[in-house]
């Protein structure tokens, strides 16, 4: 694994891999976003109960568990980077927080459209919602951070320390709807003894899901590319200009 | 098609925004990776004669 880590970890062999993985990224979402939209408007029923405003949770769903999925995978990135100095970890955790705030953010804009018509109401300060509402301003205050430094590596260690004290409210998220017996639902696909929900809404889920996770691995790895382009030119020109420097001192 | 569907209005709201956002996050990526694109053509071409720093 460690071995793993350190091949992976040279910028110029990773920018590479994210080529050659990209298109295929970016054909998987091209498919499964075309398939999951027929099946979640023609291939799958109306709900006996909700009717035809289930079809909110085909977008609701897979972008609630990528939101905390890509979490996980910014404090995993932090962590590296914190604790044994990866060079992608920053990398990696910067380039995804974006994506895991717009997930974030349409988890709670279509919760709340779907909420008004089931139960009356746009929002409710229970549980799952109200933890959920944490982790976006732990994302925005995680961007924040970046913008907030203007020393590469501090912003990494602060932002980096952020998103691993963040990932107790991952715990809260997951375990709210057990604790708290409050408005939102509990978990219905992730669950022990198998999802509850029917399998005509599980295959248009489960496509919508691929969709959105190729659309994350996408706009991460292009994000990443980006970063570590901008910071090798950067560290270059900071290179270039600290020989300047000694030179004219040495002359001066 | 959503009109025959119920609560018309709040599943089209919720598509509206879901491919809103995510197309608005591509748009913004892509401009930044173009952007970084040129900015290292003009930087390689100052610095290193057309050498690509990304991949050295």
């Amino acid at each position: 694994m460690s071995a793993f880590m350190h091949w992976f970890a040279n910028p110029a062999r990773f920018v590479r891999i994210a080529d050659a993985v990209t298109p295929w990224l970016w054909l998987t979402l091209a498919i499964s976003l075309c398939a999951g939209l027929y099946l979640a408007f023609f291939g799958s029923p109306p709900d006996y109960q909700q009717g035809d405003s289930v079809r909110i949770m085909y977008i609701h769903v897979p972008s609630a568990i990528l939101t905390t999925g890509i979490y996980g995978f910014m404090a995993a990135a932090s962590a590296a980077s914190l604790v044994w100095r990866y060079p992608l970890g920053s990398v990696a955790a910067k380039s995804a927080a974006p994506v895991g705030a717009a997930f974030c953010f349409i988890t709670l804009a279509t919760g709340a459209l779907w909420g008004r018509p089931m139960w009356g109401t746009w929002w409710e300060w229970d549980g799952r919602m109200t933890s959920v509402l944490v982790q976006f301003f732990l994302y925005l205050g995680y961007l924040a951070i970046w913008q907030a430094f203007s020393d590469q590596r501090r912003a990494a260690n602060a932002a980096g320390i952020l998103a691993l004290v963040g990932v107790i409210n991952l715990v809260i998220i997951r375990f709210s709807v057990e604790w708290w017996n409050t408005l939102h639902q509990p978990a219905s696909l992730l669950r022990r003894g198998g999802p509850s929900i029917d399998v005509s809404m599980q295959w248009p889920l489960a496509t919508m899901f691929i969709a959105a996770s190729a659309y994350a691995g996408a706009i991460i790895l292009t994000n990443m590319k980006s970063e570590l382009r901008m910071r090798r030119a950067q560290a270059q020109l900071q290179s270039m200009t600290q020989n300047a420097g000694g030179y004219r001192l040495e002359t001066g | 098609m959503l009109e025959g569907l119920s609560h018309a209005p709040f599943i089209t709201a919720a598509y509206v925004i879901f491919f809103s956002v995510l197309g608005g996050l591509a748009v913004v990526t892509f401009r930044r990776a173009r952007e970084t694109s040129k900015y290292l053509r003009q930087h390689d071409e100052t610095v290193h004669g057309g050498h690509d720093v990304a991949q050295s």
